[in-house]
This record gives structure tokens, sequence and C-alpha cells, in this order.
């Protein structure tokens, strides 16, 4: 098996066939087994419809996309629906079961599994996401935070090798955000899964391996925060980078060069 | 316009069975011409204040005053008109009560509820969409066919378009790319200033209660448990926690800094650009 | 708002929300059946007895039940004084041609009225102490023969409980956007039929829109998920039969048996 879970070659994919406009245009990536790839861009740069892509909801107009290698196809989406799951940003719309434990079992009753294996793998998923003391109850009984807790675990318990986050924060809270946070890159350093996720929060984006810059539909950047966050032109920017180019206007003698948290810390305590 | 809160208690009545009660007791006064933060975790009863303003929530016992009106359980039915007029809402993600088969239609929706005539109505949907900055063309377009950024422009313009005394404010830059959030909270803050508002703001983000406010309620399990200026609550660290509040993320670097730097920057910094004076003037940077 | 009782839950531990569903709902539906042998004021009294038994093991107070049976007193009136008017028989009280009030009537608009209460009190008891997605199994297990008819039982139920899971989510959202027509100052229930059907328009647009947002958004989390119509699913909910299941099947038999004995022979009011 490469080191590539995720491979996308020059990927077009319109909405309207009527209209020349595509919705992406030529994109081409790749993920690594293990990585944290943050996809950033404006509203309607086509975050979604790329998440769409991955998970084979929709097939590209033109090019190809390999998950571990093999072609995401019509035939093989539902084979390969098992190795890449996708988040979406409404806790609520994506809860289908009535009871926790229930929703977690959804994925697995697909798959026509036997239910002493369903009980010990939704266990097994809802003590990863320390759901357990809640798995009997009702999805209106919980916060934001454990929903979107509850769609990782109904993912985990496929055992995927990806999931991909579609702004699934943005209608938490900044506590459970970092806790949710914290929990993925937990469970993705355990398991070696591969994370994708669309954000806004230049924050989290700034703690992810690599950054995707999407800008109509296509890759504008891609590449370590470091380098994405070091171009004077982006505008949204981590706070300590936002922070070191104010210093840096104000005659400061800080380097000209993007800074983590902690390096800068150390900067000003040198 | 002043809005005085006296001993209020509210529930939410739903069918035969009734809620516990949602707020307990709350006085307060909220300063005319005020741009006055609440803060809080999840159900601590912030919208249902907000609520309180335009009586979508009647205090069971208690009044609520909104500059001269009065709501009162007992008077309710009439008050409660009568505060509408003067109190525009944006509930959280606004985009979700647009109906009408144009952007104009809608923006008119409001002011022609309050008996604005049609004419007058449609010039203050004129001036509103482009004092959101969006183009007058757009009018005639139906809001289901544009971008999610310019749903939310329109639905806040159909607010605006009421010419409210006060603004009521639910999280108006949830679920916006960080540049969309900063010009629709800007927008806000220059219309609170022009008009001279009294606004109320619920937010998570405790960037925006720096940058914004001037005053800061913080709720907790139903009552009001602070309420005085944001530097005054970015200095009370154990209660912050307490509270489930976060910092400002100026006031977070700060705290680290001073720590293991071991110095003492002159004032508490809850901006940036507070920050970046600050650590240059400190010698730091 | 909604005074109606019947067809909600109400969360507790007592010996009936115990109960495997479909033992409920089979007692249920024989009630009803049973309610029909009874024919003379000993048989009532048993029947009213058993009722009132039930009411009481739900756990939920007889004040609820009683609110329960208030929107539909006006229908049942109606029922009973036909009855009452149009039974003649026995002692004749007031006689106006084709309208009389004599005893039978009135002993037989008061069985009417026992049964009408009696089929409501005990419907509610079923489903105050039976979650709607319980329900939703046994109503499941109870059509699984109608597969042999080629009927798309499962799905049907899959769907029933999704719209179950959606019901309160719809609720609320009316009321967040009823809240926000009216904070643009729409009065709901005032002005003339004509007004009042126009201002539907600002709620149901919203709904409607956002309705078609949700199921789209579902539609994707369940094929996502590997969600295929066709396909055989296992099932993670179980219903298990326990003693107490058969226990209160045989308490129906019971009833039904107790009542035959005390009915009257051959001797019918209709
Ligand atoms: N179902 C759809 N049908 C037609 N156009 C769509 C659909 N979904 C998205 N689009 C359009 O595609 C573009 C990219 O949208 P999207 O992928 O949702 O962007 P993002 O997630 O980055 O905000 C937008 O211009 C949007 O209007
Ligand atoms: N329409 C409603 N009916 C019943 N209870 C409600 C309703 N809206 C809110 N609540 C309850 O009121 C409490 C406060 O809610 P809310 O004012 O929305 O808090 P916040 O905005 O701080 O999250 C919560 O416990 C919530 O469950
Ligand atoms: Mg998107
Ligand atoms: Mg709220």
């Amino acid at each position: 098996m490469s080191m590539h879970c995720i491979k996308v070659e020059n990927v077009t994919f319109h909405y309207n066939l009527q209209k020349q406009e595509h919705t992406i245009a030529d994109l081409s990536f790749t993920a690594r087994r293990g990585e944290w790839l943050a996809v950033v861009g404006h509203n309607g740069s086509g975050k979604s419809t790329l998440a769409s892509l991955l998970v084979g909801l929709r097939m590209p107009s033109s090019g190809r996309i390999y998950i571990n290698d093999i072609e995401l196809k019509e035939e093989t989406k539902w084979e390969l629906r098992n190795q890449i799951g996708l988040v979406f940003q409404n806790p609520e719309n994506q809860f289908i079961g009535t009871t926790v434990k229930d929703d977690v079992a959804f994925a697995l009753e697909n798959q026509n599994m036997p239910y002493d294996e369903m009980k010990q793998r939704v266990d097994r998923a809802l003590a990863m996401v320390s759901m357990t003391d809640y798995a009997d109850y009702d999805p209106s009984r919980l916060s934001g935070g454990q929903k979107q807790r509850v769609a990782i675990a109904g993912l985990l318990a496929l055992h995927p090798d990806i999931i991909v986050l579609d702004e699934a924060m943005v209608m938490l809270d900044p506590k459970s955000r970092r806790g949710f946070m914290s929990l993925l890159d937990e469970l993705r350093k355990q398991h070696q899964l591969t994370i994708i996720s669309i954000t806004h929060d230049m924050n989290e984006a700034a703690a992810a391996d690599r950054i995707l810059v999407l800008k109509k539909g296509k890759v504008m950047e891609i590449g370590k925060p470091g380098q994405i966050f070091q171009r004077e032109e982006r505008l949204d920017v981590p706070f300590i980078e936002a922070l070191r180019r104010k210093l840096k206007k104000q005659g400061s003698t800080i380097p000209d060069k993007y800074m983590t948290e902690d390096e800068m810390v150390w900067w000003l305590c040198r | 316009m002043q809005i005085n809160l006296q001993q209020v208690t509210a529930d939410y009545q739903a069918g035969p069975i009734r809620s516990p009660e949602i707020l307990k007791s709350i006085s307060t006064t909220i300063k005319s011409g005020s741009f006055t933060a609440v803060v809080g975790k999840t159900g601590s009863g912030k919208s249902s204040l907000l609520k309180l303003m335009n009586g979508l929530l009647v205090p069971v016992k208690g009044q609520v005053s909104i500059g001269e009106i009065m709501i009162t359980s007992e008077n309710a039915k009439q008050s409660v008109k009568e505060a509408r007029r003067k109190v525009g809402m944006v509930f959280q993600f606004p985009e979700s009560q647009l109906f009408a088969e144009t952007v104009e239609k809608d923006i008119m929706f409001g002011p022609m509820n309050f008996g604005v005539p049609k004419a007058e109505a449609k010039e203050i949907a004129l001036e509103v969409i482009e004092r959101v900055g969006l183009d007058a063309t757009i009018l005639s377009k139906s809001p289901f066919a544009l971008s999610g950024g310019q749903k939310r422009y329109v639905a806040m313009a159909g607010i605006l378009a009421m010419r409210p005394d006060i603004l009521v404010l639910d999280e108006p830059g949830a679920g916006l790319d960080p540049k969309g959030k900063k010009e629709v909270m800007d927008l806000l803050h220059a219309w609170h200033k022009e008009r001279g508002l009294t606004t109320l703001l619920v937010t998570h983000d405790m960037d925006d209660v720096a940058l914004y406010a001037d005053e800061v309620i913080v709720m907790d399990e139903g009552r009001i448990v602070f309420q005085d200026e944001p530097e005054r609550l970015f200095s009370e660290m154990t209660a912050i926690h307490q509270w489930g509040l976060e910092l400002p993320q100026a006031r977070k670097l700060q705290i680290r800094i001073e720590q293991e730097a071991n110095v003492r920057l002159p004032r508490i910094c809850l901006t940036l650009d507070k920050l970046a004076d600050a650590l240059i003037e400190a010698g730091l940077a | 708002m909604n005074k109606l009782i019947l067809g909600r839950y109400f969360p507790g531990g007592s010996l009936l929300h115990r109960i495997d569903p479909r033992a409920k709902l089979l007692a249920g539906i024989s009630f009803i059946f049973i309610l029909f042998i009874a024919n003379n004021w000993i048989t009532y009294l048993v029947l009213w007895l058993f009722t009132f038994t039930m009411m009481k093991l739900s756990g939920v107070s007889i004040r609820i039940y009683l609110r329960g049976v208030r929107p539909l007193i006006w229908l049942i009136l109606f029922t009973v004084s036909l009855q009452v008017l149009f039974t003649a028989g026995g002692e004749i009280y007031i006689d106006w041609g084709p309208i009389t009030i004599s005893s039978f009537g009135l002993i037989n608009g008061l069985y009417i009225f026992s049964r009408f209460t009696m089929i409501i009190f005990v419907s509610t008891v079923v489903t105050l102490t039976t979650k709607p997605i319980d329900l939703t199994d046994a109503i499941n297990y109870l059509l699984q023969p109608l597969k042999r008819l080629k009927l798309p039982v499962d799905e049907i139920s899959l769907m029933l409980a999704i719209a179950l899971r959606f019901i309160p989510i719809i609720l609320d959202e009316t009321q967040k956007v009823m809240d926000a027509q009216r904070a643009r100052g729409t009065v709901f229930g005032e002005g003339s039929l004509p007004q009042q059907i126009k201002k539907i328009v600002p709620i149901f647009v919203p709904l409607f829109v956002s309705s078609l947002g949700r199921a789209e958004d579902m539609a994707n989390a369940m094929e996502v998920r590997g969600y295929q119509s066709n396909n055989p699913r296992s099932s993670f909910r179980r219903l298990q039969w326990q003693k107490t299941d058969i226990a209160a099947l045989f308490a129906m038999v019971l009833l039904a048996v107790i009542l035959f004995i005390l009915r009257t022979e051959g001797h019918h009011f209709h």
C-alpha cells in the first residue's frame, strides 16, 4: 500500500452542465496516511463539493480519485465507504438512530453484520469517544459537541482510515470545539487515521500538518502552515501571525517569518 | 433607549407540561446607547434574556421596561406589540427567516407589518440594501437564489429596515468565514454608532466582546452573575473558569507571556492592537 | 398550545414502561375487542377497574389523562347524546315522537361513554409508557408477515423511525421561525380568515426550505454510512420477550374470560 491514502488527480466537477463554470476545476492533491490536512477557503469556494466528491456522494465530471489505491467509482464506492467517512456541519441532520447506540450501529446494520459483532463494535466506538455513559440517550438530550462525538463514533465503528469533516465544529462553542479537536487528534495518532478537516478557524488550520487553500474550486496553495501563512497577501491568518505582523509594522525586531505560538513566546521571553 | 428589568422571572410553557424557571429573578439596567455583550455557557439563558426584550418571552413575574414601554404578564398583549416596533432582533442563522418571492418584498415585510406605507417601505428597502453593501439589482432576485453570505445580509437588512432603536443580536456571525464574520460585525457596530442604538450581542467569541462591547453581562443558570466592563471581567480568572468562559486570544497570550517571562505588562490587553502596544512598551518586542 | 396527550411519551420506569412494546401494542388492540364483550353494569365495572389500574400503574397522574380526554369531549358527548335520544325501551321519561329519553337510552349512553373514554385512556397508557421508536419496532415486528406480499416493511419502519426523529426538530424549527416573524411584526391568531391564511406563508416557506435541506443532509448521511435501500440489513435494536410480557398478554386473556363469565347471556341493548 502506498503512503498516499488519498490521491486526487485533475478532478473537475460542475453542478450545472449547461454552464461552463466549474465548481471544482482541475484539482489535484494527495494526503498521507495519518496526516491532518486542513482545507480552507471562503464560503462558496467549493469545499463542501470537494468533501462530497471524496466520499463518492457525487462523481467527478473528469479526473480520478483514489482511496487507498482503489479508484473511487460507482462500482467501488460502497466498498470504499468502509474506509472513508464524512461528518457534516449540522449534527442534528446526521443523527439517524433514535438513541446514541442505535445511531452508532446504523452503518453496521447496513453491512448486515451479526448482532454480537455489532454490539462489540458499538461499545468500543462509544468508548473511543468517551460517550459510553450516554449509550441509551435520546439525541435531543445531547449537546452539540456530544452529538458530533457520536457522529465520529458512528464512523469509527466501521474502522475507517480517513475521516472528512465539513465544518463539523461550527455549531460548537469554543470549549467543546477544543475538546472535540483534541479527541480527534488523539484518535488520529492511536489509529493512524487521516483527517481532512474543512474549517474557517485559522487557529485550527495552524495546528494541522498541512493546509490546502481552495479558491474558486482550484488549489491556490497547499503546504505547511508556516509556508501558507508566510504569504503577506493572505488576510485570514492565525492570531499569532497577525500579532507578529503587527509588531513588525510597529518597528519590532521580530523575525520576518511565520512563528508558532511556542516560538513567539520563546522569542519574546528570550 | 434604556432597558430595565425588575425581578424578572420567566419560563417556557410547552403544552400541558410547564418548564422549570429559565430566568430567575433578573434585575438589570442596560444604558441607552451602550453596546452590551451577553456571554455564558450553552443553556445559561442568553437567548431567553434577549427574547424578553421584545416579548417573545413574557415575564411570569416582574417587569421589563423598554424606554417608556412596560411589559408585564398582565399587559403583555398590548405592550409587546409596541416593544416589537422598537426592538430589531437578528436571530442565529437569520437567513432561515427569508420567505418572500423577492429580496425587496422580504425586506419590506417588517416595515409594512408596522404600518409603513408601501412606497416608503420600497424606499427603505433600497436604502438598507445599499447600506449592507449589496447591489440594488439584488432587490428583484429571489432570496433563495443568493449565496449564503448574501442571504445573511438580506436578512439583516430586513431587520434594519424596521428602524429599531434597540438592536438585539444572537450570534450574528455564526457559520461565516472569518472575513465574512468581521464584515458582519463591523457593519452592525457601525450601524449601532451611526444611529445611536442600544445593542445587545450574544456571542461565544470573547474576541468580539473585547473588540465591540463596552459592557458585558455574564449569564449562569438563568441568572445574571456579572455585569461590568470587559476589562474587569477578563481579570477575574477563577470566576471566568467557573462560568465556563474563555479569554480573548490576546489576553490568553498575555497571561502566558507574563508567566513565562516573569514580567507584568502595563495593563490588561484584550485586543491584538493593545497587546502589541504593551509588548513594545514593556521592551519585550 | 399543544394540549393533546394521546401520542406522547412520558419517560419513566414503571412496570408498564418495562413491558415489551409488542406485548403492549397487542394488549392495547385486544382491549378494544374485549370492550365489546361487556354488556352489563358489572362487566363495565370490571373494565373500569382494569383501566384505572393500568392508569395507576403507568405512574402518570390521573389529571394528565383527564386533560387528554378534554379535546375530544365534544365528540364523545355528541355520540352519547345521539344514543340517549334515539334509544327507546325500559322506562320512558320524556317522549317527543322519535326523540325519547328512556332508561335504556341513558344506560346505553353511559356504556358508550365508558367505551370511548376507556379506549382513550388505555391507548394513552400505551403511548405514554412506550417510546415512539419502540412502538415503531413493534409495528415492524407485527407487520413482518406482510413481507411475503412483497411489502417493504423494513423500509417503511425506517422511514417512520426517521420521521419520528424529525418531529421534535421540526416543531423546534417552527417555533424559531414563528419567533423570527413575530419579531418582524407578525401577530398570529389575529385578523380575518384570509389574513390569517396569508400569515402562514412566512412560516411555511422557510420551514419547507429548511426541511428540504435537512432531508438532503439526512439522505447524504445515510448514503455515506452505506445505506442502500434494497440491501439486506441486520437490526441492532432487539426486542426481548420476558416473563412479564407473557404475563401481560395472559392478563388480557384473563380479562376476556372474566367478562365472558359475567356478561348477560343473549340479552343485548342493540
Ligand atoms: N447542490 C448544488 N447545486 C448547485 N450548485 C451548488 C450546489 N451546492 C453548491 N453549489 C454551488 O457550488 C459552489 C461551491 O459550493 P460549496 O462546495 O458548498 O462551497 P463551500 O463549502 O466552500 O462554501 C457555490 O457557488 C454553490 O452555490
Ligand atoms: N422554546 C423552549 N421551550 C422550552 N425550554 C426552552 C426553550 N428554549 C430554551 N429552553 C431552555 O431554556 C434554557 C436556556 O436556553 P437559552 O436561553 O436558549 O440558553 P442559551 O442561549 O444561553 O444557550 C435551556 O435549558 C433550554 O433548554
Ligand atoms: Mg460548505
Ligand atoms: Mg442561544
